[in-house]
């Protein structure tokens, strides 16, 4: 692909906050725009799943150009779901690989904590099938269903897969933005009340607010953008070929290795989308990065902490870290970023050249995987 | 398009049981992706007090009520129980017993 680099990136703090949308957004942009050097873009996109239900906000493109004070810089908003961050830093890096722009801010948030649960739960079921949706599907019992589907057909046992919130915390009690600080044991998670059966509230995302960015242009820097893929399957659990991986994810992956030139054995740092905690193991198979039903190996033999040889979520993932939904996806390529250039502070990993981002969208119906370089 | 007739009886694939309905459902929920003989596959409620009988693999007959198909894991035996008592009410929910258990008894 013709060369796309990341010039700066910005992240607020995770978590319960007070600041509406548009200063959440702001504040991850100009964090970026400082970091990268830059005071003006030639286009900006911004990245969020449902800001009309959640905030009351619409039109986010202009709005938040405007609240920028860039109201004459060309700008729109992408949304896929959960994975929008994703597909805006996608939509922003196709721009300027094509030569459409030399610059472009991404910035991509969600601020859902002014709303009860009851009502952001149906707000996160829009992403579900109708029909299956009349039958009181929600995206935690879709993910139960699959989850089980993959803990029976790979006989893991519900220790070992309360190991991955528990790693996930502890990655995540070293990031001060992270929306949880506090580690968790194995019993922790073992005694969280059910959510749908077989996961429990500590397998689970909480409901988050925050905002990332990032600044992209076609000049030369330290970090490239290697890799782009997009992967996508049917809506409806009922029609998926697989219950125990994700095709979406497949799929994207392969576009994003044949366009980096590497496989998955380059990798060496991944964020990737563990919303509901399994699916980290069901990622990493799909990502090649572990054998079909082997991620469980990596994950108690420690290659997946972050000393390990495959450091996974260092940032404590979407269930430590937090999940404002539009912001994810982004939040982990600002991840890989800092990773890459050595300034993640207490959870850097060690001198990685290589990171992964995977960010699922919907039940895995529209899903993504950035891969970034430092040349 | 013909509509087509689809054999009462499938397996189960997957399921769950839901803690935290959405609104207008009644916790405990439970919800199995269930694939018929053929290979068609959809969501069905289940009875919540059946919901420990649920193992993936499970035969499961499927039974249609106002619109929504629910799963039952009732035996042949359970299901003539439940004939009797029913016998005086609706017809047609006899018959749809009736014709479960016949697919059912027809299938072994």
């Amino acid at each position: 692909m013709p060369a796309v680099y990341v010039a700066g990136v910005g992240c607020t703090r995770f978590g319960r906050l007070g600041a509406p949308l548009l200063p959440l957004l702001a504040e991850a942009a100009q964090q970026a725009l400082r970091d990268a050097g830059l005071e003006q873009v030639d286009l900006i996109v911004a990245g969020a799943m449902n800001p009309e239900e959640f905030t009351g906000d619409g039109t986010l493109g202009p709005l938040f150009a405007s609240f920028l004070g860039r109201a004459h810089t060309p700008a729109f908003r992408v949304e896929s779901g959960t994975s929008s961050g994703a597909a805006a830093f996608f939509a922003a890096s196709s721009a300027i690989a094509a030569g459409f722009a030399r610059t472009a801010l991404v910035v991509a948030g969600e601020k859902m904590t002014d709303l009860p649960t009851p009502r952001v739960a149906e707000i996160l079921s829009r992403m579900i099938d109708p029909t299956e949706r009349r039958y009181g599907a929600t995206m935690p019992a879709l993910a139960a269903i699959v989850t089980r589907a993959y803990a029976e057909t790979h006989h893991l046992s519900r220790r070992e897969l309360a190991l991955i919130p528990v790693k996930n915390h502890r990655n995540g009690h070293r990031n001060p933005l992270a929306h949880f600080q506090a580690e968790i044991t194995v019993d922790d998670v073992l005694e969280s009340r059910l959510i749908a059966d077989p996961l429990r509230l500590y397998e689970v995302c909480p409901i988050s607010d925050g905002a990332a960015a990032a600044v992209l242009t076609a000049e030369r820097r330290p970090v490239r953008v290697a890799g782009l893929g997009e992967g996508s399957d049917h809506v409806a659990l009922r029609h998926r070929r697989s219950l125990t991986s994700f095709r979406a994810t497949q799929e994207a992956a392969r576009r994003a290795y044949a366009m980096a030139g590497i496989g998955p054995a380059a990798v060496q740092v991944a964020e990737v989308h563990d919303a509901f905690t399994p699916f980290e193991l069901i990622n990493l198979e799909d990502l090649g990065l572990a054998e079909a039903g082997k991620a469980v190996r990596a994950l108690v033999r420690g290659e997946t902490a972050l000393e390990g040889r495959l450091p996974v979520n260092p940032s404590g993932g979407l269930k430590a870290r937090g999940h404002p939904v539009g912001a994810s996806g982004l939040a982990q390529i600002v991840e890989i970023v800092w990773q890459l250039r050595g300034e993640a502070g207490g959870r850097q990993v060690r001198e990685p050249r290589v990171g992964l981002a995977q960010s699922i969208g919907g039940l895995a119906s529209m899903n993504w995987v950035t891969i970034l370089a430092r040349d | 398009m013909a509509p087509e007739t689809l054999p009462a009886l499938g397996e189960i694939l997957s399921y769950t049981i839901l803690y935290s309905p959405p609104a207008g459902f009644a916790a405990p929920l439970p919800i199995a992706l269930v694939e018929l003989a053929g290979g068609v596959r959809f969501l069905c409620h289940g009875h919540g007090e059946q919901a420990g009988r649920y193992r993936i693999g499970r035969q499961v007959a499927i039974e249609e009520m106002d619109g929504i198909y629910y799963v039952s894991t009732l035996t042949l035996r359970e299901r003539i129980g439940l004939v009797w008592r029913r016998r005086g009410e609706a017809e047609e929910k006899i018959r749809s017993i009736l014709r479960t258990t016949f697919r059912r008894f027809r299938r072994r």
